[in-house]
């Protein structure tokens, strides 16, 4: 009978201490959601799991000196949905983690878990692109700070070494003049893997008008894609109906996305664009400056 | 008012405060001492033979007590309800993914799990058939040698003459409509515990199981020994749907081999995932309606060719096309109607009972077909439908005269589109142009259903009820609780019928050793059949007792009456005395105060070669109707509303009958718009729920529900069924109300969001589950 070893560190540096002895034959986990799945149906099968829920330098949600917002990995989708700072300065953020799964799923799985599971159908992370944050990560050579777009390799594949931890993310505040939002298209209300997703950021002028304009589309990809092409377009048009339709016809230049038993690869491409429209639409409705 | 005491009243549920609180025992919380458990090996391929099989090295390995396959079947090796053609281990062949080729059993489920990977296989794979139509077409591979043509059976059914009926028609419209294969998705998956007997060769299984009496045969039959042999006592269930009938007689009998075979307990309990790769689903149909009508609306002739996927074993199939045969024309007046409907053998995994029973098919088809032929003839659907549909004294497609009960479809139909403002908002809701953005549109559906078996067989249930001497009540019965609230619809006929109190009763779990053989809970029959006997077995103790009240009262036996727990001379109530007394006195007196009671369904008949017959001593007749939103951008339809109107002769408990409805309207909201079990040559793909999506909570719409009460003259106090009829109109429903909404028919099941945009779904799952996925 094969044993699982079980070690619930009590530090960050125990923590490593424990990866650097385990190395490979280790999984970390914090809440759960996408892991517990896994060993369930053998695709992983560890010789030890580093429970990271009681280590202190990953939790909490904060304001920096330098006037960021860091959120800790260990920070459940719930707690970051419900974050007045969050809501406040980053509320594209706020809005994805609250389509995350069900309650229970919210109230188990982690920031930290979402980015490092890699997954280009995770829902926080196309927000994080547009906020265009960067991911913080600790190694037995110390910390390191990686832009979130460089952070994810391809599906299930990241930036992370099997020997690092991510300790959270840094998420510059999007000023007043900022609008934003965050859709996502799933088959039903909630329990819903996203079929597409999408977050936009940008700063509104005038009604219609934007400038630093940021989109992101998540399950269009091996990872979540800005989409640059649009964001370009939407800087030197002002927002209306008929541009909208215009311009959201573009963001299939910047999606590759699959067939996979939740949606086929046409299908992807035009909701690429259609739900781009639909939030679109809305933006150029937005009366902020 | 009512003039019922306790029936007709919406009295709470006598397992709900067991179940929310966690108490109620489910077979998986059973445990005996020396307990072992089962697990499965199943099929790597769908139709493959059998070269070799080399259980030697997980039966050494340590903490494994066995290793059971076919050779250690001393009976039957193949069961089913039909023709025992499902192996409970194959030996030889594969024939689907979720064949049985051994189990482990061992001192832990771990311990049985990992030693599954020492059983050895070696496999030829064979040439595979999929597709239906392929399987019917010339040169087709024969999965049966005794069945050509890979045909399970073939229901013709003739009435008048469709080429004639054609030739008069002014409109002719020809569909094809098709379904899919859907999970019953119990919360509970599969589970059973078999512990031998104190006597050889003695077995008792505890389980989830739907139909005690089928599951002791077809263990008896494996097991090679004499019924009372085998003793089954049902556990809380945690639901069934039809569901837990082949596959859980296999999972009994595989465990009571593994008990005798060790001579201690074994339990096998299902994870999600065998129980979506193993059990039987819902038949997916191919179904070709032509249909012909006069200019002004008259139907004169359908002539219907449907094939249902049977996959590789018969189970159910003959049955459930059946009731497909009866009813394939819908409640409409058709004078010239050809019907041929046939089961068919594939390599896909085999379909059985599941709630609708061989009609969520094809009322999608009728009712969609409905809906194009108004449309057709330029007229409202509505006013189509009610031109055509059944009244009382019209005659099926299978020549049975409507005269027996009251023929409430035009009642249904009205009151269930007039309660959501059907026509007003069909009209504003067809003038939608917009290409983009939400519209909305509203759809119904009506359906006449026959209650119980009717033809397909066998049609009797028992109950026993036995008053103690303090005047408190067993109740046992031949039918069983499957979640659908059984337990207290036969308590409160129980009370009504004895005039005891409702509280003073506990309802027994179904044992096959304590109560005779009811055939099998299925078909919405319970109440009628069911329900009958409780009623027969309590008035034949309630003359007992009224003879000793009488004594009591010194009034005349005749006089005496019982309501609410007291006894009572009719003319003067004031004259009474307790129940509990009476009983008391009774027994005092040695009286037998516990009977058996049997209720034999009506004289039914059916012609196989012509499909004639009185089908179903009774029907009952339903309408839903929905209001949807279609997303033009994605393609997602919400469903915003549901009334629901059903007759259901008399409502015993009308608060489980509106359970009843919003269960049902929830389950044909997944049925049209998000289930399909994807299997790709034969291999399931949606192996957990994170992928074979169900409604949820949040996806669930507002349900109006309509009880209509029309008694009946069968069943007890006039009450017929509910169970099924609520699950098999809304997909039709919502299909007619997206063509409204935005002017897409779409012919196939589920309209899911790739098919409502673009009107097909290139759905194909492709490697592993979940976020691993890109």
């Amino acid at each position: 009978m094969t044993r699982l070893h079980v070690a619930i560190p009590e530090s960050i540096d125990e923590a490593l201490g424990l990866l650097g002895k385990w190395g490979r034959e280790a999984a970390v986990i914090a809440g759960g959601t996408d892991l517990v799945v896994e060993l369930k149906d053998r695709l992983k099968s560890p010789k030890a799991l580093i429970d990271i829920g009681r280590v202190p330098e990953i939790s909490g949600i904060r304001e920096t000196e330098g006037g960021d917002v860091w959120i800790g990995a260990l920070s459940t989708h719930a707690e970051v949905a419900s974050s007045t700072v969050v809501k406040e300065t980053a509320p594209v953020l706020a809005d994805a983690c609250a389509q995350v799964g069900s309650p229970q799923i919210r109230n188990r799985g982690t920031i930290g878990g979402n980015i490092s599971t890699a997954s280009p159908a995770g829902d926080t992370i196309p927000a994080l692109y547009v906020l265009e944050a960067s991911v913080e990560i600790i190694g037995p050579k110390g910390k390191r700070v990686v832009p979130i777009e460089s952070f994810f390799q391809g599906p299930k594949k990241s930036a992370l070494a099997f020997d690092e931890i991510v300790l959270g993310v840094k998420v510059p505040k999007l000023g007043k003049e900022y609008v934003s939002f965050f859709r996502k298209l799933g088959q039903r209300k909630s329990l819903a893997i996203s079929i597409v997703s999408v977050a936009f950021a940008g700063r509104c002028q005038e009604p219609g008008l934007f400038t630093d304009v940021r989109i992101a589309f998540g399950a269009v990809a091996p990872t979540v894609v800005r989409a640059r092409t649009v964001e370009k377009a939407i800087c030197n048009m002002k927002l209306d109906p008929k541009s909208a339709q215009y311009i959201s016809k573009l963001a299939f230049r910047d999606c590759v996305p699959i067939t996979d038993v939740r949606g086929s690869q046409g299908y992807r491409e035009v909701m690429a664009c259609n739900l781009l429209y639909e939030g679109l639409l809305e933006m150029g409705r937005v009366r902020k400056a | 008012m009512s003039s019922f005491t306790v029936v007709n009243h919406p009295i709470s549920r006598i397992d709900a405060t067991t179940k929310v609180t966690g108490r109620a025992e489910f077979a998986d919380d059973l445990a005996f001492d020396r307990m072992l458990y089962g697990q499965v090996l199943r099929a790597k391929y769908p139709h493959a033979k059998i070269l070799e099989l080399d259980t030697r090295k997980a039966e050494e390995a340590p903490g494994v007590a066995a290793v059971i396959t076919y050779a250690d079947i001393s009976g039957a090796q193949a069961i089913g309800p039909v023709r025992p053609d499902m192996p409970i281990f194959v030996s030889t062949r594969t024939m689907y993914l979720g064949d049985a080729i051994a189990m482990v059993v061992a001192e832990t489920p771990e311990i049985a799990n990992r030693a599954l990977d020492l059983i050895r296989v070696e496999y030829e794979e064979l040439p595979t058939i999929f597709d239906v139509e392929e399987a019917v077409s010339e040169g087709a591979l024969q999965l049966h040698k005794d069945y050509p043509g890979n045909i399970v059976n073939h229901y013709p059914l003739r009435k008048g003459n469709v080429e004639e009926g054609f030739k008069a028609s002014d409109v002719i419209l020809e569909r094809t409509y098709t379904t899919q294969l859907i999970e019953h998705a119990y919360i509970e998956p599969e589970a059973a515990v078999a512990v031998p007997g104190s006597v050889d060769g003695n077995v008792t299984i505890y389980g989830s199981i739907q139909n005690p009496f089928t599951a002791r045969r077809h263990v008896a039959q494996v097991l090679g020994v004499s019924l009372n042999r085998v003793r089954i006592i049902q556990c809380a269930m945690g639901g069934s749907f039809g569901g837990k009938d082949d596959v859980v007689s296999a999972v009994c009998a595989r465990a009571a081999v593994a008990a005798l075979k060790t001579g201690r307990p074994v339990k096998v309990v299902y994870t999600r995932e065998e129980s979506l790769i193993e059990s039987y689903k819902r038949h997916p149909y191919v179904m070709k309606y032509k249909v012909g009508a006069t200019r002004d609306g008259r139907l004169l002739a359908m002539e219907i060719y449907i094939l249902a996927d049977a996959g590789p074993y018969s189970s159910m199939t003959p049955f459930v096309t059946w009731r497909s045969v009866v009813q394939a024309t819908g409640p409409y007046e058709v004078p010239n109607v050809k019907t041929d409907v046939y089961g068919v053998y594939t390599n896909n995994t085999y379909t059985g009972a599941m709630r609708g029973f061989g009609s969520p098919q094809i009322i999608f088809a009728q009712e969609s077909l409905m809906d194009e032929l108004a449309k057709e003839l330029g007229m409202d659907p509505l006013e189509f439908r009610l031109k055509n549909a059944f009244k009382q004294g019209s005659v099926t497609a299978s020549g049975q005269v409507l005269d027996e009960h009251t023929v409430s479809l035009m009642n249904v139909i009205k009151k269930a589109t007039e309660a959501i403002g059907y026509s007003e908002k069909q009209r504003a809701y067809a003038k939608n142009k917009t290409a983009r953005g939400k519209v909305r549109g509203v759809g119904f559906a009506a359906s006449y259903r026959g209650v119980s078996l009717g033809a397909e067989g066998v049609d009797a249930a028992g109950a026993l009820v036995s008053v103690q001497p303090d005047g408190s009540v067993y109740l046992h019965s031949g039918l069983a609780e499957n979640g659908q609230g059984l337990k207290t619809i036969f308590s409160q006929i129980a009370a009504e019928e004895l005039g005891c109190r409702f509280e003073d009763i506990v309802f027994m779990d179904t044992d096959t050793s304590v109560i005779p053989d009811s055939g099998a809970t299925v078909a919405s029959r319970s109440t009628t059949m069911g329900g009958s006997a409780v009623r027969d077995a309590a008035k034949k103790v309630r003359e007992v007792l009224f003879g000793v009240a009488a004594e009591l009262l010194n009034a005349p036996h005749e006089e005496i009456t019982a309501a609410g727990g007291k006894m009572y001379v009719n003319e003067d109530p004031a004259r009474c005395v307790d129940f509990r007394d009476v009983a008391r006195a009774a027994y005092g007196k040695g009286q037998l105060m516990a009977a058996l009671g049997w209720y034999q369904a009506p004289k039914v008949s059916w012609d196989e070669k012509t499909g004639q017959g009185k089908a179903y001593f009774t029907y009952v007749y339903g309408c839903q109707v929905a209001e949807v939103e279609v997303d033009c951008d994605t393609g997602q339809v919400k469903v915003l509303k549901v009334v629901a109107a059903h007759d259901v002769g008399r409502a015993i408990n009308p608060a489980t009958v509106e359970g009843q409805i919003y269960g049902g309207v929830t389950m044909g909201m997944g049925y049209g718009i998000l289930e399909e079990v994807e299997l790709q040559d034969g291999v399931t793909k949606t192996r957990n729920f994170d992928e074979y999506l169900i409604p949820t909570s949040m996806d669930v719409p507002e349900i109006v529900p309509i009880i209509v009460e029309n008694p009946d003259s069968y069943g007890p106090y006039g009450a017929k069924t509910i169970g099924e009829p609520t699950c098999e109109l809304l997909a039709p429903a919502i299909a007619n109300a997206v063509y409204n909404a935005c002017g897409k028919r779409i012919r196939r099941l589920p309209l899911d969001l790739e098919r409502v945009l673009l009107g097909y779904s290139l759905r194909a799952a492709r490697g592993k589950r979940g976020s691993e996925q890109a």
